[in-house]
């Protein structure tokens, strides 16, 4: 199923590793629209928890993505044994909201 | 109205990552099945393809040890049932059948019967002089104007149609030199007569009679044409059995910069507004071979020239082979010609229009134009005279036929008095005192250049 994020929120994004949490080396999200890379997740913006990693976006950064076009995700990563892995690209879809800017 | 209760979640999306990092993929049965090929397990699809053209290259190199020579087949031992071998000394196929080399195709020849007109009807730049050899010729049979044949005596008619595509302009000749036919009959099918009493005259399309027809257009829905040469003409030109039908060279546009000659330059506005357009020509001797309009119809990109000229036409009978069906599609008329009305006196613009045959100049060329005038309104009427020639001083009658058009206000190109024919340039421009020469600087194509340079003048 296609996720959607919506403008203005705090999208969780958690993934599920083949690998414990703690032999990663480097982890980042990357989030492209329109051929163009919008926003890049390291590790330092990650939590780690046994064999999952998860980021949340902040409302600003929702705002980075328009909504008349989808959104594509990609994680890669590496160990501390030296293997680099890259998983599918998502595809995922932006919705908008009716009140513009950040809630607080 | 009852009430909703809505829960606002916060938005957490999961992605399981353990199948799908690369470079440890998960591989489906499907894929492990497919990299079983041939009895080889490869370790990945890639290789799977590569091994596979590999082998595929191998077989077909090997396939091309089967072309030699019929010294260097393969002994029987050698061949398995299907093996399939060409050799080059005899151009013949060869099969083994178990028990030997069996013939089973030739390359230098064409089978029987299996070149068909249908097969052949793309074809539009190349002559068919085989349709006119004497064995599929009719002799003493001449076209009749329902699409059949009757007997004629001296005529020839050819028996298979010769395929053409409509709309088409085909010319005629004989060793290369433009001739004249008698008769052209278009029709649907290719044979002119009938094959278990079917009526021919339903796929009848159209006749054309004329004279002086060397140049024919292909109607809507024309696919095969049949054509009668007299014997009078076959005696003049050559036997029908050499005749060659050819597709006319598509109108080009010429150059921004194209020079007609020293002594006319078409402007710089050229291609004309003429470009496309269809012209229909009447006329005599002059006009009858269609030569200046070839050139004319080249230097204006005209989309076609249907010309209704006729050898030996008065300007009475210029109108004798025209068919107003044929000229639906018709925008410029160009008539030009007077040297046959001898007994015409040039008369005046306030001769009342007439048809008779020694009528004055103006009043046959005022009863052409109001004729044409009654069949279409649209028509872009051009007079023209006729070019000088040192046997016929018609100056009088041309100044007549200048005089008719300043009457209608219509365009009248007047190449008697501005094609430089005269004493100095005759041996250039003229073959026999009268007619012009063919070719690269001769008269037909000096007449084309003030002609084509006129109708600029006037159209743009």
């Amino acid at each position: 199923m296609q996720e959607t994020i919506t403008q203005g929120t705090t999208p969780t994004f958690s993934f599920t590793l083949p690998l414990e949490a703690a032999q990663l080396k480097n982890f980042f999200v990357t989030f492209r629209q329109s051929g163009k890379n919008m926003l890049e997740k390291s590790i330092s913006d990650c939590v780690k928890s046994e064999y999952t990693v998860s980021t949340t976006l902040s409302q600003k950064e929702t705002f980075l993505f328009s909504t008349d076009q989808g959104v594509q995700m990609q994680v890669r990563l590496s160990d501390k044994a030296g293997n680099a892995f890259a998983s599918p690209v998502f595809p995922l879809r932006v919705a908008p909201i009716l009140k513009g800017g950040e809630v607080i | 109205m009852s009430q909703k209760a809505i829960y606002l979640q916060p938005n957490v999306f999961h992605f399981d990552l353990q199948e799908h990092l690369s470079p440890t993929p998960t591989v489906s049965n499907e894929v492990i099945q497919a990299r079983k090929l041939n009895g080889t397990d490869y370790t990945s699809l890639q290789e799977a393809i590569e091994g596979e053209l590999l082998t595929l290259k191998a077989l077909i190199t090997a396939g091309l040890t089967f072309v030699g020579t019929t010294s260097s087949k393969p002994t029987a031992q050698g061949g398995a049932v299907g093996d399939f071998y060409y050799c080059t000394n005899d151009g013949l196929y060869y099969a083994w059948t178990g028990k030997a080399w069996q013939v089973c195709g030739d390359s230098t020849k064409i089978a029987n019967g299996s070149v068909t007109p249908e097969k052949t009807s793309f074809i539009s730049g190349s002559g068919y002089p085989d349709l006119f050899r004497n064995k599929t010729l009719l002799n003493n049979k001449q076209l009749d104007n329902l699409g059949t044949t009757f007997t004629s005596s001296g005529y020839n008619t050819n028996r298979y149609g010769i395929p053409v595509q409509e709309g088409k302009t085909y010319t005629f000749s004989i060793n290369g030199q433009r001739v004249f036919i008698t008769k052209v009959v278009f029709k649907t099918t290719d044979s002119i007569v009938a094959v278990d009493g079917e009526d021919v005259t339903e796929y009848f399309l159209s006749v054309h009679n004329s004279l002086g027809l060397n140049s024919i257009t292909a109607p809507t829905g024309a696919k095969y044409m049949f054509a009668s040469m007299s014997s009078s003409y076959q005696s003049q030109y050559g036997p029908m059995s050499e005749l060659v039908v050819q597709n006319t060279q598509e109108p080009q546009p010429v150059n921004n910069d194209f020079c007609l000659s020293d002594f006319i330059t078409i402007p710089h506005y050229v291609p004309s507004n003429l470009y496309g357009l269809t012209m229909m020509t009447l006329g005599d001797d002059l006009s009858a071979e269609g030569e200046w309009q070839e050139y004319v119809s080249k230097y204006l990109g005209l989309k076609a020239v249907k010309n209704f000229s006729s050898s030996g036409a008065k300007v009475s009978q210029f109108l004798n082979y025209f068919t107003p069906t044929l000229a639906a599609d018709v925008d410029v008329v160009f008539i030009m010609g007077l040297f046959n009305s001898k007994q015409s006196q040039p008369g005046t613009v306030n001769d009342a229009p007439s048809s008779d045959d020694n009528a004055s100049i103006c009043a046959g060329y005022k009863f052409l134009i109001e004729t044409l005038y009654s069949l279409n309104p649209n028509f872009k009427i051009v007079l023209a005279s006729p070019h000088r020639s040192p046997n016929y001083n018609v100056a009088d009658k041309v100044k007549a036929v200048g005089e008719v058009a300043a009457y209608y206000g219509i365009p009248f190109i007047d190449v008697y008095n501005t094609a430089a024919f005269n004493d100095y340039t005759y041996p250039m421009y003229l073959r026999d005192g009268i007619y012009c020469s063919y070719g690269a600087g001769g008269g037909y194509e000096q007449e084309a250049k003030v002609i084509a340079g006129g109708l600029i003048h006037y159209f743009g």
